[in-house]
């Protein structure tokens, strides 16, 4: 059972390591779909929110890492 | 062919690169177990893992043709965004000095005094905590092989030229670890968890983008697009991060 317990808490940690990244990552999905979905805004914004936000995702959570680290 | 191939060389080289990392650290926790304990627990723990995740694939391979396309390139496009970026983010961080690089020598260390501690402190059990050990790491390692293939080829009827890249690696390791006898630790794992951690956050963002009927520019053309701005970006943040950490000394 522990064995169980521990594959599927590794499982979970195969997408979620740093708890802000997956947040801010799923919130740029979900600002993409709100615009291609509820607005039907023009799908070059919709690409442009999704390639943006996952890059400035990953710059906040790397560079937060730093601050943490004290650097 | 030319034309399939340039379809399908992302998808290969992407399930070829992360299966390869993946099976490189299986192979280390198995070697471990058929070193200390011998070759009985390790290959039936790791047949065990395969059986399991044969069934898996069983299972999951014929449901998936019964999603819809646009779901199933939306459920994928997100998990692989969320698996991608968490890899990239790590392998920055290691990059610039932040996080301990890995090392499968010390993995394999690890491993073995944990093994040899079990050993001494419950002999009776001792195949069965070994196979187990084999049994975790096969199925934690093959469970993400198996979501790389699935993730980086199903969105666009892939899968088997994905297989085909985690085969590959899967004989690579194979190969190698039967020369070698011992933990690859020549494999620069840390580059290739950078190179992955870019194309499965590429991957990510397209297919994300496609399950929300992104007309992405020349279709498939804008994978290497993606992989360039990830890898510009990896790049330029851990090279800030390390010039930052010189002037802080």
């Amino acid at each position: 059972m522990r064995t169980v317990a521990a594959i599927l808490r590794e499982l979970f940690g195969l997408f979620v390591d740093d708890g802000a990244l997956a947040i801010l990552a799923l919130l740029v999905v979900a600002i993409a779909a709100l615009l291609a979905v509820g607005l039907h805004a023009d799908n070059r914004i919709t690409g442009a929110v999704l390639v943006a936000g996952s890059v400035a995702s990953l710059l906040f959570s790397v560079f937060k890492a730093i601050r943490k680290n004290g650097s | 062919m030319t034309t399939i191939w340039a379809t399908a060389a992302p998808a290969v080289s992407a399930s070829f690169l992360a299966s390869l990392v993946e099976m490189v650290e299986a192979f280390t926790i198995v070697l471990v177990v058929g070193t200390v304990q011998g070759w009985k627990p390790a290959l039936s723990g790791s047949l065990a893992a395969l059986l399991l995740l044969a069934i898996l694939i069983a299972v999951l391979g014929p449901a998936l043709g019964h999603i819809p396309l646009h779901v199933l390139q939306l459920v994928i496009g997100v998990l692989l965004l969320l698996f991608g970026l968490r890899w990239l983010r790590k392998a920055i961080l290691r990059a610039a000095g932040l996080l301990a690089l890995h090392d499968e020598a010390s993995a394999f260390a690890r491993e073995d005094s944990r093994l040899r501690a079990a050993a001494a402190r419950d002999e009776r059990h001792l195949d069965w905590i070994a196979g187990l050990a084999a049994f975790k790491a096969v199925t934690l390692e093959g469970v993400e092989v198996v979501f790389i293939v699935i993730a980086v080829g199903a969105g666009r009827g892939l899968v088997g030229w994905a297989t085909l890249g985690a085969f590959a690696a899967f004989l690579l390791v194979l190969a190698a670890g039967l020369m070698v006898r011992g933990p690859l630790t020549r494999v620069p794992e840390n580059a290739l968890k950078f190179v992955v951690g870019i194309m499965l956050s590429a991957f990510g963002v397209f297919w994300t983008g496609e399950g929300l009927s992104v007309q992405w520019p020349g279709n498939e053309a804008t994978i290497p697009f993606l992989v360039l701005l990830f890898l510009v970006t990896g790049l330029g943040s851990a090279g800030l991060l390390r010039s930052k950490a010189r002037s802080a000394a």
